[in-house]
């Protein structure tokens, strides 16, 4: 079974998609843990995009969004400038409130509620594949 | 997301979270949140009605608390559903501020020297 939903990245999408993964959660047979893990990894990937990414083209950055079941892999398609974040390493977890400093936990969360990462950039499109117990 | 505020009797600041703490979430109420961890010496942030929470949310949780911090203040989180306490856990955020399912408990750590 697959499950598709397209979406610009803007903030005012992330709403529809939260809501879009829980409307699907039940036809995918997906446990409430799975459900956060998959609304959790969409957030950080998301809203990454949302905030960082550069439109490849004039017209912002198109996002296309697949949940497949057994087993569990949600894929992350957009057209904008490829960036690979599985390439980067995850912040280290702060010692001290003191040495915290704002961001970089996304990534760390990503991989810990994910088995697998994939990344995969041509013809114009980047593709994330994310696995999932 | 809705954020209320409560002073208790034993004068700790009870900050109550309702609903999703994503990205969306965390824009509403960082002012307000901000600006309750800066006036007060001793926050507990009540989690229990936060369904949803990612590192948008984390982040204002960890910024409020280190402000409060280097006013010798202290803040504490109260009674995450199972899942959220799994990312405060996860994220390493526990490292940092302690959580707690206990009202009292809660009032003492914030109170703290």
């Amino acid at each position: 079974m697959i499950r598709e939903v397209q979406l610009s990245a803007e903030v005012a999408e992330m709403p529809r998609l939260a809501a879009w993964v829980e409307a699907e959660a039940p036809g995918l047979g997906l446990s409430d843990r799975q459900t956060y893990a998959i609304q959790l990894c969409l957030e950080e990937v998301v809203a990454n995009l949302v905030m960082h990414a550069r439109p490849a083209a004039g017209a912002g950055i198109a996002v296309t969004v697949r949940i497949e079941d057994a087993p569990l892999r949600v894929t992350v398609e957009d057209d904008a400038e490829p960036f690979d974040l599985t390439a980067l390493a995850p912040a280290a977890p702060a010692s001290s409130l003191e040495a915290a400093e704002a961001g970089g936990l996304g990534l760390g969360l990503v991989t810990a509620y994910t088995t697998a990462r994939e990344y995969r950039s041509e013809g114009g499109l980047n593709r994330l594949t994310l696995a999932f117990d | 997301m809705d954020i209320r505020f409560e002073q208790l009797s034993s004068g700790v600041a009870v900050i109550r979270l309702k609903g999703r703490l994503d990205i969306t979430g965390a824009m509403k109420i960082d002012v307000q949140f901000a600006a309750v961890a800066a006036a007060n010496r001793a926050v507990v942030v009540d989690l229990g009605e936060v369904e949803f929470l990612a590192s948008m949310g984390l982040r204002t949780l960890i910024m409020g608390a280190k402000s409060m911090r280097s006013k010798a203040g202290r803040m504490v989180l109260y009674r995450p559903i199972p899942l959220v306490e799994e990312v405060l856990v996860t994220s390493g955020t526990t490292t940092l501020i302690p959580v707690v399912h206990d009202l009292a408990e809660a009032e003492a750590q914030a109170q703290a020297a």
